[in-house]
């Protein structure tokens, strides 16, 4: 009996740990997403704008707008990151090759990422 | 507890234990971030079609990183469905939070559409939903 409530609080102890985990990982994302909206200038006053990794292949942009009338505007872009290229996807089902000015301002919106990125998650791995 | 942009920005603020949860996903976040954006530095600012003329530029430049990705390039499903399912859950473990968020998502109107056979389009609609609800927290929203 003792065996199978060590066996329970054992598990329930690692759900909770990974459920952590995974509330740091979101809350991470977030973190960067701030940053990543912000290497294209301020964001306006009722927008939003967000830039980050989503994975090893997969950067997103994300935007919303309110337009003049009053209509918001709500924009989710995916980068795919293939051996052939950059695709961008908006909707479902449906990539598209970067146009060689959208390829260049991916790249540089990576690089600058990088750069601010990694120096804070790198202060974060440094903090325990 | 729940995490936020002040606690990331001033760490001090954070219990010990807090920051012991944090150093780890950093960690391996930072790594990813690394990976992601060599990815793209190998492949460059090229587009597509400008691709397909000049030769893999990656190749000499590192034997390891363009093993990787013409593996991944291999023409028969090189990602299995499954595979892919499961790799969307590990990077976005929190799925089942909310409903779809993305209430208009603006179709592009210029250029050539290309339609990929690709076994991650299957997935992007509810990869979208995931990157719309990780958004949805007004814990996290990022507005100005």
């Amino acid at each position: 009996m003792s065996k199978l409530l060590d066996l329970f609080l054992g598990q329930h102890q690692q759900q909770a740990a990974e459920q952590r985990r995974a509330e740091v990982y979101k809350a991470l994302i977030h973190y960067e997403a701030k940053i990543g909206g912000q290497l294209f200038g301020p964001v306006a006053k009722g927008e939003r704008r967000e830039f980050f990794c989503l994975d090893e292949r997969t950067w997103v942009w994300h935007e919303e707008q309110i337009d003049q009338f009053g209509q918001r505007h709500v924009t989710t872009t995916r980068y795919d990151v293939r051996p052939n290229g950059v695709f961008k996807s908006q909707g479902v089902d449906v990539y598209q090759a970067l146009s060689p000015e959208e390829a260049r301002n991916f790249y540089d919106a990576v690089m600058l990422y990088y750069e601010r990125v990694a120096p804070e998650l790198s202060r974060l791995q440094q903090v325990s | 507890m729940n995490y936020n942009h002040s606690q990331f920005e001033e760490t001090r603020e954070v219990s010990r234990a807090d920051r012991d949860k944090i150093a780890p996903v950093a960690t391996q976040r930072l790594n990813l971030v690394y990976r992601a954006a060599g990815l793209v530095m190998q492949i460059g600012p090229q587009t597509a079609a400008e691709y397909e003329q000049a030769h893999p530029v990656y190749a000499t430049a590192n034997p390891a990183m363009a093993s990787y990705l013409q593996a991944e390039s291999a023409p028969v499903n090189p990602i299995s469905r499954h595979e892919v399912s499961q790799s969307v859950e590990q990077v976005v473990p929190y799925s089942a939070v909310g409903t779809a968020a993305v209430q208009e998502v603006e179709q592009t109107s210029t250029g050539a559409e290309l339609m990929v056979d690709d076994p991650r389009a299957v997935h992007l609609a509810s990869a979208q939903r995931d990157v719309a609800d990780a958004f949805d927290n007004d814990n996290f929203h990022l507005a100005a």
